[in-house]
């Protein structure tokens, strides 16, 4: 008795009086890799982590969330519409195959994102959410994210679920592609830059300025958030390959590749942002340089190997406060630069091309083409979302290799085909390919494109219509001891994983377009035909028929002559 | 008479069939008209007007306010707050019942915010730069939130409910002048109403349609401190303001920091050092919440949970705004929709009109018996209400003017038109011109005879 008493006693003191919250985390960090051909990519990607879900309460009444670095547009949005993890892209230009990728993202906007599961809701409501959350977004950054009363497609075969916990396996990703870009959604960073925590005003973020990002060959804004053990990740991402050999050439030299932060930016790092936990700038030595090269500052920076790479480091806070930090490297042997020729270019594992067949506006083909470049066989996933209007004939899907033997002929090995509904859901086509060594196959199947409604048609119709590049994935070799016969497709990437993730870019399809003065023609046509037949039967029926007796009136006529 | 022609035989087609003829056409035209006027017309539900009209924002009101007491009706409520509350004479207890009861149909102070049973609260840090030193880069939010806030949020459970967020902001530059004295750097009165720098100050905004009240703890950059307002000689120089209906500022400056710390480090202070900005915040909360200020002798009420009596005010005041509010959007609902024939009235905003109505009645007849259920119905009747004006089908068709009708009609009833009109007239001179005949042979039938004859 007496030792439960002492025990509620202490109670109190057991239980910390102010429960010490994990502090929020921010990270920046930039890397530029000068390309074979020149150009420079560079990444610049910011990353924000909290604990994530953590209502307190603040009295009966009230429900408080604080946050410190995640920005709260985002948050509150992501809470609101209970999502798990969502990845949005905004890309324009061209990605080029010879600049080494893992994964190249969609052009145009890109949106996945799986939503939390609830047991209480049907499908139509969790569509419901996604639609809301898609309205959200598009509020966010671009009026352009958004996916008018259509159903979501839901490519699982393409996108694994990177979250933990069992769910992940049932959960399946919601994705919206919207090919076709307006300027304000890709050419604004304010959106953007108000999730930074430092702004533009500091920091890695100050090096962020428009006129040059957008001037390059391929830009790419991208917003990804995850959940891993109670904490939630917001990573923004902004890449851009620019070509300092252009830039020379405008300012009057031959056409040097040499660049520095400040060549590529147009801007100074003074102003370190005071919360970054780390922010680095990283610059990957260039391989396979026939020149000479030197890389500057060299106080301060440290090399690293990353795999086959070796990348020189440097930290921006220890920079010295005196001079900002302008990492720089230069080829001084070299004046002008010139282009390697094609077969010197570094060459993807496999690389792949939209193909569109056909004559006239009504019928074609519309497949990829892939090229195996190793030496091994290769097995491949393929994903493709298109509008309704593009229906596609998945019985007729072919598969064309180069190559004249039986054994060395690509195959298509599962196949998953969600036909459109118009107006309601877009098509989706799921595959699994195996490509032979050093192959190029094609696979292609008959499509028929459908007319639109009059009002359906934007205003400039005859431009065509934008159709969704291809998502193609080549999978890790599968391990000799794993069991995958009768594996699931839909779990092949996530039990494998993604070596190379490619997108093609978007292609342009014409539909048979109205002409579109017809309707008012059509009026006026009829109009006028209706008008003249009636006018004529209205006018015989109405009008006073007379019998006339001629010989009398002529008689009569002959009398009066001779009168006269 | 020179040529005569001889009088024609009668005609084929008698005349009173093609009288018919002429107006069966005439007759198929206005039958069906209303066939195209059924098919044209476009969707226009009744709305129940007479209802809508009847119910006035009086009719809503509390009962008994005016048999109360005669004498002047007290308009300030500020003014009874001098009595000394215990040894008060019947007269002023008459005033303070009746200051209670009529705080609802008083000029409403116009920095209390738009009623709602749900606010967003958002707690903004903002470091105008953090990258000069001495910056604010955390705070314990929560306790202080627990400790300033808590017992008055809790008191208003009845009314609202609310959903907070906090943030910190690491440069929050300003766009306004500032001014300095020996003091310190000043702030003029007129630029405060361009101090929340919405443009690159990241204020949060909803998700939902809750309205939002920031509250903003400003902490000016190093060499900018310390920071006032500077106000008309009068009143003393203050650090915070309200921007009405939208949150409150106040200006924190932080205590310099000691010379044994490196002056770039941020500061950490102690949640006490926060606690007058956090009393200020919430004095602000209560002014844009509309909480009736206690009377000044009295010690309670100033801080901290709100009495009972505070409450019911509040309750009755809110019910008196959600009920004109809602009163008003219906009658203007009405008015739009006569004032626009070319606008659209689907059943989405006929059905919210009807409820709303309906919760009207509703909050009518349980505000005897529970003046807060009454709120609650009160308040959903004016977001129905309010649903059913925003509603977006609730547009007048601009694509289609009457310019296109036109356009499309005149080709057709043009050339239609033109036979019939034509042929109705023929026969309505016809008609004319028989009767002057038949009536001029009746009246002289001699000169009938010798026209014949000629």
């Amino acid at each position: 008795m007496l030792l439960a008493l002492s025990l509620l006693a202490l109670a109190p003191l057991l239980v910390p009086p102010c429960i010490a919250r994990s502090q929020e985390t921010y990270s920046e960090s930039l890397r530029l890799t000068p390309l074979a051909d020149g150009k420079v990519h560079s990444n610049l990607s910011f990353s924000m982590a909290g604990p994530w879900n953590d209502e307190q309460q603040v009295g009966k009444s009230a429900t408080a969330q604080h946050h410190t670095h995640l920005p709260s547009a985002l948050t509150s949005l992501l809470t609101h519409h209970r999502i798990s993890s969502f990845h949005l892209t905004l890309s324009s230009g061209r990605w080029s195959p010879h600049w080494p990728t893992t994964s190249s993202p969609a052009s145009g906007i890109e949106l996945v994102a799986w939503l939390e599961p609830d047991e209480e809701e049907d499908e139509l409501a969790e569509a419901k959410r996604w639609h809301e959350f898609t309205g959200g977004l598009g509020g966010l950054f671009c009026t352009g994210v958004t996916q008018g009363g259509n159903e979501a497609s839901r490519p699982d075969w393409g996108y694994s679920y990177e979250g933990e916990g069992a769910e992940g396996e049932t959960l399946r990703p919601y994705r919206l592609v919207l090919p076709r870009l307006s300027a304000t959604c890709t050419e604004s960073l304010t959106p953007f830059l108000s999730l930074l925590p430092c702004s533009s005003r500091a920091g890695l973020g100050a090096l962020l300025n428009p006129h040059r990002l957008f001037d390059g060959e391929w830009t790419l804004l991208g917003v990804h958030f995850e959940q891993k053990g109670g904490m939630g990740e917001v990573r923004l991402e902004v890449g851009s390959v620019q070509d300092p050999v252009r830039r020379d050439r405008l300012a009057g030299g031959l056409g040097r590749r040499d660049f520095s932060l400040e060549s590529l930016f147009d801007r100074q790092l003074t102003v370190a942002c005071p919360v970054a936990e780390t922010s680095t700038v990283k610059l990957v030595v260039p391989r396979n340089s026939v020149n000479a090269f030197e890389i500057q500052p060299s106080d301060g920076r440290v090399v690293e190997k990353e795999g086959e790479l070796e990348i020189v480091k440097w930290e921006t806070k220890q920079g010295s406060p005196t001079e900002p930090l302008n990492a720089r490297i230069s080829w001084p042997t070299e004046n002008p630069f010139r282009y390697p020729h094609v077969s010197r270019l570094p060459t993807p594992p496999i690389s792949t091309r939209r193909i569109l067949l056909g004559r006239g506006q009504e019928r074609g083909h519309i497949g990829i083409e892939l090229i195996n470049n190793g030496a091994e066989a290769a097995e491949v996933l393929w994903v493709e979302e298109w509008p309704w209007w593009v229906r596609g004939f998945v019985g007729s899907l072919t598969a064309e290799g180069a190559s004249s033997s039986e054994d060395s002929q690509p195959s298509v090995l599962a196949l998953d085909y969600t036909p459109p509904i118009p107006r309601r859901r877009p098509t989706t086509l799921q595959a699994l390919l195996h490509l032979p060594p050093r192959s190029t196959s094609k696979f292609l199947l008959p499509y028929e494109s459908s007319y639109l409604w009059y009002t359906e048609y934007p205003s400039d119709a005859h431009r065509g219509f934008e159709v969704p590049g291809a998502l193609v994935i080549l999978l890790n070799p599968a391990s000799p001891s794993a069991e995958e016969i009768d594996v699931d497709p839909s779990h092949l990437l996530a039990s494998r994983g993604a070596k190379l993730r490619l997108h093609t870019p978007s292609t342009l399809l014409s539909l048979p377009t109205p002409d579109f003065s017809m309707p008012y023609n059509v009026i006026i046509l009829t109009s006028t035909v209706v008008a003249l037949f009636f006018g004529s039967v209205c006018n015989k029926l109405v009008r006073a028929w007379w019998v006339v007796d001629l010989e009398a009136r002529e008689e009569a006529e002959k009398k009066e002559d001779k009168k006269e | 008479m020179a040529t005569k022609p001889t009088a024609p035989t009668a005609p084929l087609v008698d005349l009173p069939s093609r009288r018919i003829i002429v107006f069966s056409f005439w007759a198929i035209l206005l039958l069906g008209l209303p066939f195209w006027w059924y098919t044209t017309t476009i969707e226009r539900l009744a709305l129940p007007k007479g209802q809508v009209s009847g119910t006035s924002y009086e009719r809503c009101q509390l009962p008994g306010v005016s048999t109360l007491a005669e004498g002047e009706p007290v308009s300030d409520p500020s003014e009874f707050s001098d009595l000394s509350v215990p040894v008060a004479t019947e007269q002023t207890l008459i005033k303070v019942a009746k200051t209670l009861l009529d705080l609802g149909s008083t000029a409403a102070d116009s920095r209390v915010a738009k009623f709602a049973p749900r606010y967003k609260l958002v707690f903004s840090l903002l470091n105008q730069d953090s990258s000069t030193g001495a910056a604010l880069l955390e705070w314990e939010i929560q306790a202080l939130l627990n400790r300033h806030l808590r017992p008055l949020l809790s008191s208003l459970a009845p009314l609202h409910t609310f959903e907070i967020e906090t943030q910190i902001q690491y440069f929050a530059p300003l766009s306004i002048n500032l001014g300095k004295d020996d003091d310190g750097i000043i702030i003029q009165e007129d630029d405060l109403r361009a101090f929340v720098n919405s443009a690159d100050w990241n204020l949060p905004t909803s998700v939902t349609l809750d309205p939002v009240l920031h509250f903003m703890l400003f902490v000016p950059s190093l060499e900018n401190r310390p920071m006032r307002i500077s106000t008309s000689r009068s009143k003393p120089s203050s650090n915070a303001f309200i921007t009405p209906q939208r949150g409150g500022v106040v200006i924190f400056n932080p205590p310099s920091p000691s010379s044994a710390d490196e002056p770039s480090s941020p500061l950490s202070l102690a949640a006490d050092s926060f606690a007058p900005s956090f009393q200020l915040f919430e004095q602000q909360l209560r002014k844009l919440l509309g909480v009736p200020p206690p009377p000044r002798s009295a010690r309670y009420g100033r801080t901290g949970a709100l009495e009972g009596w505070q409450v019911d005010a509040m309750v009755r005041t809110r019910l008196a705004e959600a009920t004109k509010e809602s009163v008003d959007t219906l009658h203007a609902i009405v008015k739009l929709v006569d004032d626009i024939p070319n606008m659209r009235v689907g059943k989405e905003v006929q059905r919210g009109v009807y409820s709303a109505l309906r919760e009207l009645d509703q909050a009518r007849a349980i505000l005897p018996t529970s003046p807060s259920r009454a709120l609650s119905h009160a308040a959903s009747a004016l977001s129905l209400a309010s649903k059913a004006y925003y509603d977006p089908t609730m547009l007048a068709l601009l694509y289609f003017p009457d310019e296109h009708k036109y356009a499309i009609y005149t080709p057709l009833f043009g050339p239609v038109a033109v036979p019939m009109v034509v042929a109705l007239m023929k026969e309505w001179k016809e008609w004319k011109e028989r009767r002057r005949r038949k009536k001029a042979a009746e009246g002289a039938p001699r000169d009938g005879e010798k026209d014949k004859v000629e």
